[in-house]
């Protein structure tokens, strides 16, 4: 309808030169192409190993969380029991044969098995700790049931894997670790609904055990915090001071150079290696306690040092120089333009910079190691000289048991090392978000 | 009456035969200068003059920069600024500092004046330390603006209200010279022009050297200009000499447009 425009075109060598522009553009769009598929195959591979680990790990270690127990029907005596007044005596209960009590009664209820070897088989089916166990609920409870009751008792691992599908039964029988005689029983005694499986508390609130029903992570757990507790109170002021120093005071030279470049070098160093010199220094020349969470803090502090101090001062770098030559213009000495402007605006660098150090160290086993806090520990320490180990520690020692039941549980600790270390790096991402300041 | 005018202005400072190096490079080629009282004193010049490097031996904000090295004599009455006696803290309380990209710090308005103030010890009492927050913000113009938001974030304000915060930054610590870099590169021109309006204000209570780009503004604001070519000052002198007869033909050059 309108009249078409005449509109100008490009001289020859200007189309010229658009064409050759064009030609090419194919080839660069399908490079840029090539090189995203690259960086999704990358980040599938990734995940996908991602993915086989966190199954395998949860495959292996959710029976974990419970615990098959026995029930039982028997009489406490009480007159063995309490003292005059009719109150449980702990010397009394202490020296009481809870196990032989346990024993007789579950034996009881079997009254045609009467060779030795089958009645030890037989035993063989309550765990070992099923006494203590006991003597620890009516304690508790601080009354003793008068008559017959019915307890529920763990049983054996060996019976507790066979509950959960880990134990085969096909198997010949000199291969496995339950007789057909046992495997009988343990099925009359499902058929009689006599075994249950329940959740598995003991492994949140007991320390180490030779016996795996018994055996938890609560000391692990106690241990590596009161250890990351040492690091953190030894490390991020230390860091926070050295990297200011560094980044504000330290006068341009070769003495600051060298400092700077072994810090950089320190951070490479194997951690066994500081392993060592803990073991050298703290423990040998300062004789301090072996197995110590303080001398594990300590350590753990000495690797994590480099990581924040390179971190701190990435991120007071990262702060604007106009900020500090805004103070500096004040009349603001360095120390308070460090402190009240750089500082602040770096904290959420630093503190980033400082949870990663924090859960590098928390799954750091070598250094540990070296310094005594591979022990077998029964009890959950309750002060920073107490002997303990540490959660990756932990892991190492039951992995490395040939109890197959420690091996659901190694799997359920790396869980709950997991746990630990997705929370932290949670918090380090929230609490970034909340701090950062924008100018 | 301006010449009368002139002669009674004293000087403040006294500059001679100041050299910087960044290293091996020199910046400056013996520049002596010597800065009325209360009066605009502009550096003009194209970029990588020195002008600025120049402007911050004042205040020897050159300090924080490692490899800089300042020769020469600053004298500003009886203190020698670019003595290692002379104790920098000290004279950047006497001599304030706005900087060419506005930056206040990234805390409240009231915090951002107050700061000075606070870390010299100047305030006895909270109300006096208002009053001074009040004073300096009404004397940077920004008081009718912010009277009632001074607990906001300072990052909130436009880039022309920052800068007159920094301006009012800069002068409750109290000092009597001001130095002010580019203070109106990164503004929009009506900001531009409160800023200016501002700065003949000022120059009642104190000595500005001002450092510029622009060569209108020069103009406008200055009453001495101060021309820097390649680390040398080419030429010194009342501003409407040095716009309208420049003595030197490079300063007639970039004052004409032909070189900068």
């Amino acid at each position: 309808m309108s009249n078409p425009i005449e509109m100008i075109q490009p001289d020859a060598e200007t189309q010229a030169r658009f064409e050759k522009i064009a030609q090419g553009l194919k080839q660069r769009h399908a490079a840029s192409r090539r090189l995203k598929t690259y960086g999704i195959m990358a980040i599938v591979t990734a995940i996908s190993f991602l993915v086989i680990l966190l199954t395998t790990i949860i495959s292996n270690g959710y029976t974990a969380i419970q615990q098959t127990e026995l029930q039982i029907s028997l009489t406490i005596p009480a007159e063995k029991l309490q003292n005059d007044e009719g109150v449980i005596d702990p010397v009394k209960a202490r020296n009481f044969n809870w196990n032989g009590l346990i024993k007789k009664a579950f034996r009881a209820e079997f009254p045609d098995v009467t060779a030795m070897l089958d009645q030890r088989a037989l035993g063989e089916i309550l765990s070992k700790n099923a006494g203590y166990d006991l003597r620890r609920q009516i304690e508790a409870q601080g009354a003793i049931p008068a008559g017959e009751t019915k307890l529920w008792i763990k049983t054996s691992d060996d019976v507790d894997m066979l509950m959960k599908g880990r134990l085969d039964r096909r198997l010949d029988e000199s291969q496995r670790r339950l007789s057909d005689q046992q495997i009988g029983w343990i099925d009359n005694l499902v058929a009689d609904d006599r075994i249950r499986l329940v959740f598995n508390d003991t492994f949140f609130t007991a320390a180490d055990s030779r016996e795996p029903e018994s055996a938890g992570v609560l000391g692990a757990t106690v241990g590596s915090a009161m250890a990351l507790f040492v690091t953190v109170l030894l490390a991020l002021p230390l860091a926070v001071m050295a990297a200011v120093y560094l980044e504000y005071f330290a006068p341009p030279g070769r003495l600051t150079d060298f400092i700077e470049v072994n810090i950089n070098n320190l951070a490479a160093v194997p951690s066994i290696v500081f392993g060592l010199l803990g073991l050298a220094v703290f423990l040998g020349f300062f004789g301090m306690p072996r197995s110590a969470p303080l001398v594990g803090g300590m350590v753990l502090a000495l690797m994590t040092l480099p990581t924040i101090i390179i971190a701190t001062r990435a991120s007071i770098r990262a702060v604007p120089t106009s900020i500090r030559d805004a103070a500096l213009g004040l009349g603001a000495s360095r120390m308070q333009a460090a402190i009240d402007h750089i500082l602040p605006l770096a904290a959420p660098g630093i503190l980033t910079g400082t949870i990663i150090g924090i859960a590098q160290a928390l799954g750091e086993t070598a250094p540990l190691i070296m310094i005594g806090m591979v022990a077998f520990i029964v009890d959950v320490p309750a002060s920073l000289t107490d002997p303990a180990t540490a959660l990756p520690v932990q892991i190492y020692i039951w992995s490395d048991s040939a109890e197959r039941a420690f091996y659901e549980r190694s799997s359920l600790a790396i869980m709950v090392l997991l746990a630990f270390l997705i929370t932290m790096n949670i918090s380090a991402v929230l609490l970034r978000r909340k701090f950062e300041k924008k100018w | 009456m301006d010449t009368i005018v002139d002669i009674a202005k004293a000087i403040k400072i006294q500059a001679k035969d100041v050299n910087v190096f960044y290293g091996e490079k020199q910046a400056l080629n013996d520049v002596s200068i010597d800065i009325e009282d209360r009066s605009v004193t502009a550096f003009i010049g194209p970029s990588g003059c020195g002008k600025s490097t120049f402007l911050r031996c004042f205040n020897r904000m050159n300090d924080v920069i490692p490899s800089c090295r300042v020769e020469g004599s600053i004298m500003m009455g009886d203190v020698e600024v670019n003595s290692p006696q002379t104790d920098p803290v000290l004279l950047r309380a006497r001599i304030g500092m706005v900087f060419q990209k506005p930056n206040p710090f990234p805390k409240t308005i009231f915090e951002n004046v107050a700061y000075g103030p606070r870390i010299h010890g100047l305030a006895q009492s909270k109300s006096e330390l208002d009053d001074m927050v009040e004073d300096s913000l009404k004397k940077a113009g920004l008081w009718g603006e912010v009277a009632d938001r001074l607990a906001d974030q300072a990052t909130g304000l436009s880039g022309g209200q920052q800068q007159r915060l920094c301006i009012a930054r800069a002068i409750a610590v109290g000092p009597d010279v001001l130095l002010m870099d580019e203070p109106c590169s990164a503004l929009d021109p009506i900001a531009t022009s409160v800023i200016e309006e501002l700065i003949s204000e000022l120059q009642q209570r104190f000595t500005i050297l001002i450092v510029t780009h622009s060569m209108q503004q020069a103009a406008r604001v200055s009453q001495k200009t101060a021309y820097f070519h390649l680390g040398t000052l080419v030429e010194y002198g009342d501003t409407k000499d040095v716009f309208t007869l420049p003595k030197n033909e490079q300063t007639e050059a970039y004052i004409s447009g032909k070189i900068g």
